[in-house]
């Protein structure tokens, strides 16, 4: 009887969790090509048994080098899991090995040799050992210590699970892990919350009211792991619940070092790609900038897992790499407690600091975590503190100092546009009101030239007492943002825009001003946008880096007027920087303009990129029949497999030329 | 005395108002300085047709040719006692006067800005050209049934709310009726290009080119174009184009060339006004001496110095049936005339060029 872990469909589950987005068969083959030719008869030799042969992967039965395959238990980006055993020693290993297309390219090969080096020179009771690696003749592989059990990926899915069925005790360890729990736990008490206790002969059971010791101790465990990979100077760069295995004895492994790297030899490929998966990476793996990327990423990492193991939920959640990747970057994760109101408020302290965005703020090493949640499981203080609203407020400044989020055009225009109601309204006095104006401009990351400039003009505006000198103010700042357009100066250009557009925002501002102010800024932005896209196309610098300048298109997305929409979605799309994939998908998703969603769409369009299939298959039910035009032939080009089923709505569609097109799509395919 | 004070002051605040006026707002400086001067030819022939003891009391200013300028002429007109606006001359410039008059509650009418959005939810905000919808869908029409084009590149410059606004108007017209835009193509000014614009699209599977682009972009696109690129496209134009050494331009290179406007000398119910034109101005008139002629005509007819702005723009939605050199004006309640006609001209050839018909009147 063939073994379900080995069937197609079972693999392509296991890569869908593995890769962290759903594949289907025809993109996996291409991913991962048959063997063929005069290997795959090599590979194929021993074999004996009859057994279906696995997407792209070695018979059961074969024997490569020594290592008899019996399954196959897992497949990531850098190669398929077989369990397999040493057939001189009889032990059972996992053995892990690289696609076949993946062995001709030489930076693959250079990573997977890297894994290997990097777990031989770890001896540490919780890291998986390796017995034995090759990479030679075509072949590579690295044979590992076997370890059955539930990775932490799956301990979660079985938590959820009970959660939705409303049992109380979900079995994680031990060796009745498959058995139906239920008729166990009935008239129990739970005893034992931490791994190791010696009443858990029956193996790890958690308790959905009170999972936090247990996730505390387990996440304590992976800490003391990594302590130990990072002394010898090791990052593993991928920490994740699915990379870290329970075994059925209660024990946790860390696994899969294939993104591990020296922490001598800096923080991402040659390529500077984007390495790890999207949800528990570090803002700093997560930039688009080439940030060093050091020991703090993994305790990032593995303060996601914790984080998720408490709530059940992740920190930042979305269908798109690109939109994950930004809320990482810009957004606060939802405190635990407000997922999980259980959730103990030192655990709820330690999580929250384990994945604060600056690595300067998170605990200095994983010992530090380790020994901080020992702490709460020992119920003693620990040493974390929780953040006040003061220190929130201070950390935003400086993330945005930092040039995170340089170009936030809204962010900036809000907290002016606050600040000079509160100047109107009198609120405060000129002296504070002018110390909040420049905390808001520092905030932006602009040069301090820029500040006392725009200072100096909002103070003047602020000083203007009839509407004559406010107008007069205006015409000369709208004049100076002219200038710095036509000589390119960028960083003073941007504080004059989020200026203007906090005073356009403004409600009590002389209404005879702001078409005025409105038509002055739309003609300038519009232009911005177009120099940015020259500049960006040709890589000059102009005063700004690449990124900031991508950022001021990304903040122009958010514009009011769909002419200013347009002209950033089109430089957008057309410069198809992948870092600017986030902020067309996330301002399509929030638009409620017509003309802006097909403006954005036109962009995602030029873009051509398949994480924009989900967003553009939901406006094909849009109200407008033009935004579901742009959907439909936006799709067409990008022609996902199951582009048919996504245009199924169509067919009843209100307006018939979209039926139309739609029928030809059809025909065009053959189908009709 | 208190009393006195009183009525004095009253009677300086009434001398200092503003005498009611018809304000003009017309581009006559920058780019658009020359068809600010069509729109003055406009507006002088229409005041000569009014008796001079009834003619209104009426002044101009500068609208510039950017939206700000604009803006800026608008508040300017008012505050000098304009009820009544003519002008501007742009989409660009009409949506941001039209932003200035729902504040100013001072109705404009713009004789030759086509963009849909200039009067969307705006009751200050009127025209008496056909909007790009009507133009969108006159040529849409023509590309398709007339011409049998079924493949189309659609090119916008993407500085011009006009422009983009009435590319996309087309593509939807042209979709509507199973024709398919296989690209749309906007360009920057600022990024240049323009004089590959066409060359760029010699490897597109399409049939011909709409170039909602003004008569400045169009030049170098044509320049820069090989002859095989040009023998085949068909080239769709708008009322943009319209400019000195076009026809010349494309003369014996283009496939073809059809342009939507909205008046032609051409055209045969015209000849007393083009004679007119031709007298005072000694040239024939273009599309925005036209459309302001008879813009200017019904405004003169409906401007009383005793009717408030909100009273003229109760009389501008009355105006249900006004002819014109330019078609008839069947004022809509959304401030822009229903289905006014549209105009097909083919020019590729100077020899033959000619008016074709015009459309939906």
């Amino acid at each position: 009887m063939p073994d379900d872990d080995t069937t197609p469909r079972k693999i392509l589950k296991d890569a869908t969790r593995v890769l962290g987005e759903r594949l289907d068969s025809a993109e996996f083959e291409r991913e991962y090509p048959p063997l063929s030719g005069d290997r795959t008869e090599y590979l194929h030799a021993g074999d004996q048994s009859s057994s279906d042969l696995p997407l792209g992967g070695l018979r059961v039965g074969v024997v490569v080098d020594g290592y008899r395959i019996k399954r196959q238990i897992g497949r990531g980006g850098m190669g398929v899991v077989y369990e397999a055993e040493q057939v001189n020693l009889g032990r059972t290993v996992a053995l892990k090995v690289m696609p076949p297309g993946a062995v001709r390219n030489e930076r693959s090969v250079d990573r997977f040799r890297r894994e290997a080096t990097a777990v031989a020179r770890l001896s540490h009771p919780r890291i998986v050992a390796v017995h034995g690696f090759n990479i030679s003749d075509g072949l590579a592989y690295i044979a590992m210590e076997f370890v059955q059990g539930l990775d932490l990926a799956e301990v979660i899915d079985r938590l959820r699970t009970a959660r939705t069925h409303g049992r109380r005790f979900v079995r994680i360890s031990g060796p009745e892990l498959e058995k139906d729990i239920t008729e166990w736990a009935q008239g129990r008490k739970l005893i034992g919350t931490v791994p190791g206790d010696p009443r858990l002969r029956d193996g790890i059971v958690i308790d959905l009211r009170n999972p936090f010791p247990m996730a505390a101790a387990l996440v304590a465990d992976a800490a003391d792991a990594l302590r130990h990979a990072h002394a010898h100077g090791v990052i593993h760069r991928d920490i994740k619940p699915s990379n870290l295995i329970l075994s059925r004895e209660g024990r946790l492994k860390l696994s899969d070092f294939g993104l591990a790297k020296d922490t001598d030899a800096g923080s991402l490929t040659e390529s500077g790609d984007f390495v790890g998966s999207p949800a528990y990476v570090s803002p700093e793996q997560a930039s688009p900038r080439r940030v060093r990327v050091d020991e703090r990423s993994d305790i990032y990492s593995l303060g996601v897992t914790l984080y998720e193991l408490v709530t059940l939920h992740q920190p930042f959640g979305g269908k798109h790499v690109a939109v994950i990747l930004r809320q990482i970057l810009t957004k606060d994760p939802p405190p635990p407690s407000k997922l999980n109101p259980r959730v103990p408020r030192d655990l709820e302290t330690i999580v929250l600091k384990a994945i604060e965005k600056d690595p300067d703020r998170r605990y200095a090493s994983a010992e530090e975590l380790g020994e901080d949640l020992r702490r709460f499981l020992n119920f003693e203080p620990i040493r974390a503190r929780p953040l006040g609203a003061a220190s929130r407020t201070l950390r935003q400044i400086r993330r945005h100092r930092m040039g995170v989020a340089v170009g936030t055009l809204l962010i900036a225009v809000l907290v002016l546009s606050a600040l000079l109601a509160m100047v109107q309204s009198g609120a405060s006095g000129p002296g504070e009101d002018q110390r909040r104006l420049e905390q808001a401009l520092l905030a932006r990351g602009l040069p301090a030239a820029q500040h006392e400039r725009a200072l100096r003009w909002l103070a003047q505006l602020s000083a203007a007492e009839s509407a004559g000198d406010r107008r007069d103010q205006l015409d000369a700042a709208l004049a100076d943002a002219q200038a710095a357009l036509t000589a390119s100066r960028v960083p003073e250009l941007v504080a004059r825009l989020a200026v203007l557009d906090a005073f356009a925002a403004r409600g009590s501002w002389d209404e005879q001003q702001r078409a005025l102010l409105a038509a002055s800024t739309v003609g300038i932005k519009v232009e911005f946008a177009q120099r940015l896209w020259a500049e960006l196309a040709a890589n000059a610098s102009g005063g700004f880096d690449r990124r900031q300048k991508l950022s001021v298109l990304e903040g122009l997305l958010q514009d009011p007027d769909w002419l200013v929409v347009e002209n950033a979605a089109t430089a957008l799309g057309s410069l198809s920087d992948s870092s600017s994939l986030g902020a067309l998908l996330d301002a399509l998703g929030q638009e409620v303009d017509a003309a802006r969603r097909r403006a954005l769409i036109g962009g995602l369009r030029r873009y051509g990129h398949p994480d924009s299939v989900a967003l553009l298959s939901e406006a094909l039910h849009d109200e407008s029949p033009a935004v579901r035009m742009a959907a439909l032939e936006a799709l067409d080009e990008l022609d996902p497999n199951d582009l048919l089923q996504r245009l199924a709505p169509l067919a009843r569609d209100k307006a018939t030329w979209i039926r139309h097109r739609y029928d030809a799509v059809l025909a065009r395919r053959g189908r009709r | 005395m208190k009393r006195i004070a009183w009525i004095l002051l009253l009677a300086v605040a009434a001398c200092a108002r503003p005498e009611p006026a018809l304000g003009l707002l017309v581009s006559t400086s920058g780019t658009l300085a020359d068809m600010g001067a069509e729109v003055l030819h406009g507006w002088q022939l229409a005041l000569e047709d009014v008796p001079a003891a009834k003619r209104p009391h009426s002044f101009q200013i500068d609208a510039g040719s950017s939206a700000v300028s604009a803006v800026r002429a608008y508040h300017e007109l008012v505050d000098q006692g304009a009820t009544l606006v003519l002008g501007p001359l742009t989409t660009d410039q009409a949506v941001a006067v039209a932003e200035a008059a729902r504040e100013r509650r001072v109705p404009f009418v713009t004789p030759t800005a086509t963009g849909d959005e200039v009067t969307r939810d705006n009751r200050w905000a009127f025209r008496t050209c056909a909007a790009d919808r009507d133009v969108a869908k006159a040529l849409a029409l023509f590309a398709r049934f007339e011409l049998q084009l079924a493949r189309l590149v659609v090119v916008v410059d993407l500085s011009s709310r006009w422009s983009v606004g009435l590319g996309q108007a087309f593509a939807d017209a042209f979709r509507q009726r199973n024709g398919r835009v296989v690209e749309t193509v906007a360009f920057a000014p600022t990024l240049g290009g323009q004089s590959t614009l066409l060359e760029d699209l010699a490897q597109v599977d399409a049939e011909g080119v709409l170039l909602a682009v003004r008569h400045d972009a169009l030049m170098p696109a044509l320049r820069g174009a090989s002859e095989a690129t040009l023998a085949k496209f068909v080239l769709l134009g708008v009322d943009g184009w319209q400019g000195p050494g076009l026809a010349e331009e494309l003369a014996g290179r283009a496939r073809g060339a059809y342009v939507a406007r909205h008046f032609s000398t051409q055209e045969p119910g015209a000849a007393d006004f083009i004679a007119k034109h031709r007298e005072a101005f000694d040239e024939l008139p273009g599309d925005p001496a036209a459309l302001t002629y008879d813009a200017a005509r019904m405004l003169l007819g409906l401007w009383s110095p005793e009717a408030n702005p909100d009273a003229l723009r109760r009389a501008l939605l009355e105006q249900h049936h006004v002819p014109g050199v330019t078609g008839t004006v069947r004022m809509a309640s959304d401030g822009s005339p229903n289905a006014k006609s549209i105009v097909l001209e083919q020019l590729h050839d100077p020899a033959r060029s000619r008016f074709l018909r015009r459309l939906a009147d």
